[in-house]
């Protein structure tokens, strides 16, 4: 019997990177691209969400702010993101198959949050914006 | 009106305003909530609204005026996205170095949001504590005096797409407030009459003033 850790890791694919899942790319520190998911034979694919929070400075009001993540299987990366690194991650705002993607920066001020345990890893994004 | 109005709306509407030039916006109220795309770049707030006051005794004075030690809050809110040359990023036909090099050469959200509350602060404080403006923009005589006396930073909010980080300056005014009483109004007038029809021995009295009498 395998191990139930070994089967949960198993079972992630089909929870990060079937139904719900949106297309999404990464661009690593050194500037290569992964839009497959290692052995190149399925786009890479995860779990995106854009929560929204309303949180309570010292000052007493309250500031609304969106909070978009995504959850990849490790397996499925050539290359896993370290805490600290610097990487693009592109991913659709709208649910809609052909929806355009969008540009965030996972940047090494937001650590990103492991589940080695059962091999998922969390990346929390940054808005970007064009430098002058 | 009370001088502490006065001085708020001067502040508001003769000092920051004018003297924002873009570089921030001003509210002149306490906001329920915010988004935190409303205080990006230029767009951070300015928030200026009427905080605390005190009224010391002053002896042998029962009625009359009073001096008022008024504090006026001015909250700060800014925002930030990180910097990054996107038209390298999503151009199809750039190289990884080319990429690699435009990420190596980001600006983190953070330290942007760290350096846009600092020069917030240095230029709030410019302009309430200028010279010129000793008076916020009053007629002499209303205020005796005008100091900001405390700069609060707070830490950044720890989640979200945006880093937003805010702050607080206290400013407090001296200003003397004439109590001018309030003029009571003329009272309603109220029917009390009770008019059976065909009835002249069940009747009441006959209408009066709110806080008059009754005529029977």
């Amino acid at each position: 019997m395998a191990n139930l850790r070994a089967q949960a890791e198993k079972d992630l694919f089909y929870c990060v990177e079937k139904d719900w899942s949106v297309p999404v790319v990464l661009i690593d520190p050194a500037g290569n691209t992964i839009d497959r998911a290692v052995g190149g034979d399925r786009p890479l694919r995860g779990l995106f969400f854009n929560d929204c929070l309303r949180l309570h400075p010292d000052t007493g009001e309250r500031i609304v702010v969106g909070e978009p993540w995504l959850l990849l299987r490790r397996k499925s990366l050539k290359r896993v993101p370290e805490a600290g690194e610097t990487w693009i991650v592109k991913a659709p705002l709208d649910p809609f198959a052909d929806a355009p993607l969008h540009t965030f920066l996972m940047d090494p001020t937001r650590a990103p949050e492991p589940g080695s345990t059962i091999g998922y890893i969390k990346l929390f994004l940054r808005q970007t914006e064009q430098q002058q | 009106m009370m001088n502490f109005r006065v001085i708020k709306h001067s502040l508001i509407n003769k000092v920051l305003g004018p003297a924002a030039a873009g570089r921030f916006h001003t509210v002149g109220y306490q906001r329920q909530s915010s988004a935190a795309q409303q205080n990006i770049g230029n767009e951070r707030s300015v928030q200026v609204f009427y905080a605390a006051g005190e009224f010391s005794r002053s002896a042998g004075r029962i009625n009359g005026a009073k001096q008022h030690e008024a504090v006026f809050r001015i909250e700060m809110t800014v925002g930030a996205a990180a910097r990054v040359n996107l038209s390298a990023i999503n151009d199809p036909s750039a190289k990884p170095a080319q990429i690699a090099a435009a990420l190596a050469n980001y600006h983190n959200a953070s330290s942007l949001a760290d350096n846009a509350l600092d020069e917030l602060i240095d230029i709030i404080y410019g302009i309430v504590m200028d010279a010129r403006n000793v008076d916020l923009g009053l007629a002499k005589g209303i205020l005796s005096e005008r100091r900001i006396n405390q700069v609060q930073k707070d830490d950044p909010l720890p989640r979200g797409e945006y880093v937003v980080l805010t702050g607080a300056m206290n400013l407090s005014c001296r200003c003397v407030e004439q109590p001018c009483g309030e003029t009571p109004g003329t009272g309603e007038h109220f029917n009390v009459a009770v008019d059976l029809a065909g009835d002249d021995t069940e009747q009441t009295g006959a209408a009066g003033k709110l806080g008059g009498y009754i005529k029977t």
